[in-house]
């Protein structure tokens, strides 16, 4: 669970149609953003909801940090009014269609940057990047060999020598 | 010299049995070293990033896999000279690559939803047991 902190009303403007939000990032960067923009994010719609229960303003602290929430951000921003199926309760899975353009473009990152999204967007409940990330992985690892996928991913062999040549292991399935 | 013959077949009797034991100190000693080797690792992979993702991250990108590479059929497309065994399993390559990845893919049963013919009996069993109620396609 985060940790909600209250927030003194001069910290956060924005009185009106467009709310804003005080989002804190693990390397305590305050980073404001409109509601509207993260309402994609289950996780910070249900924090919302939570707020206007109390009818106070907090602000969300995020376990990751400012340059991946800001990533994450520019991919709410980009998709801001934008009906993604991915995003319905009922759709399946993420992960099956095929990575967008943009999104393609967006995830041309370095491994760990995409394990960070990945994770961040999985934290904040956003099925559609989420989904994304998983088949831009799938993809980096597709048609690679068992080393080749350790490598990419920088993933060490640790089954037991007992594994490797039982009758029922990894060698035979 | 039937005295002297048996002692040094005494002898050799004993060398023996000193080489075998050493021996067998030398291969638990390795064994000893394989198995802390393994421990190593698994510690590496508790800090490497992709090796702990959330079992439900892992499944999404092996569920992304599946579809994209059927066993038996996807690798001859993307490679030049195709290893046998990773031609013939496609996705479940996943499945070999740590404990952890093993672990996830083989306890998500609609992983296991297709069944290709040119893998085998063998193979056909072993993944309608992985499938457990999910129907599968052959």
């Amino acid at each position: 669970m985060p940790t909600i902190v209250s927030v003194d009303d001069s910290t956060v403007p924005g009185e009106g149609s467009s709310r804003l939000l005080l989002l804190v990032s693990s390397d305590n960067k305050h980073i404001v953003v409109e509601e509207d923009i993260m309402s994609r994010s289950r996780f910070i719609s249900k924090q919302v909801e939570g707020f206007e229960a109390t009818s106070q303003r907090h602000a969300i602290l995020l376990p990751f940090s400012s340059f991946v929430l800001n990533k994450v951000i520019e991919y709410c921003s980009h998709y801001r009014g934008y009906y993604l199926l991915e995003d319905d309760p009922d759709a399946a899975p993420p992960g099956r269609s095929p990575v967008r353009e943009w999104d393609q473009e967006f995830l041309d990152v370095d491994r760990n940057m995409l394990l960070r999204i990945i994770k961040a967007a999985h934290y904040l409940e956003i099925k559609s990047l989420v989904g994304s990330c998983a088949r831009a992985i799938a993809d980096m690892i597709r048609g690679k060999t068992t080393e080749e996928m350790r490598e990419i991913l920088g993933v060490e062999n640790d089954f037991t020598p007992e594994e490797e040549h039982s009758p029922s292991s990894k060698c035979t399935g | 010299m039937i005295a002297l013959e048996e002692e040094i077949r005494a002898s050799r009797k004993a060398l023996e049995d000193e080489i075998l034991a050493s021996r067998r100190v030398l291969t638990d000693e390795v064994n000893a070293c394989r198995r802390a080797l393994t421990a190593i690792r698994t510690r590496s992979n508790s800090l490497s990033p992709a090796a702990m993702l959330p079992s439900d991250i892992l499944a999404l990108i092996f569920d992304s896999l599946a579809l994209a590479e059927l066993p038996g059929l996807a690798s001859h497309q993307y490679r030049e000279t195709p290893n046998a065994q990773h031609t013939i399993l496609g996705w479940i390559t996943v499945t070999h690559v740590c404990s952890r990845w093993r672990q996830v893919a083989l306890y998500i049963p609609t992983l296991w939803r297709e069944v290709t013919p040119e893998l085998g009996f063998a193979w056909f069993n072993r993944i309608l047991t992985r499938s457990q109620q999910t129907p599968i396609s052959v």
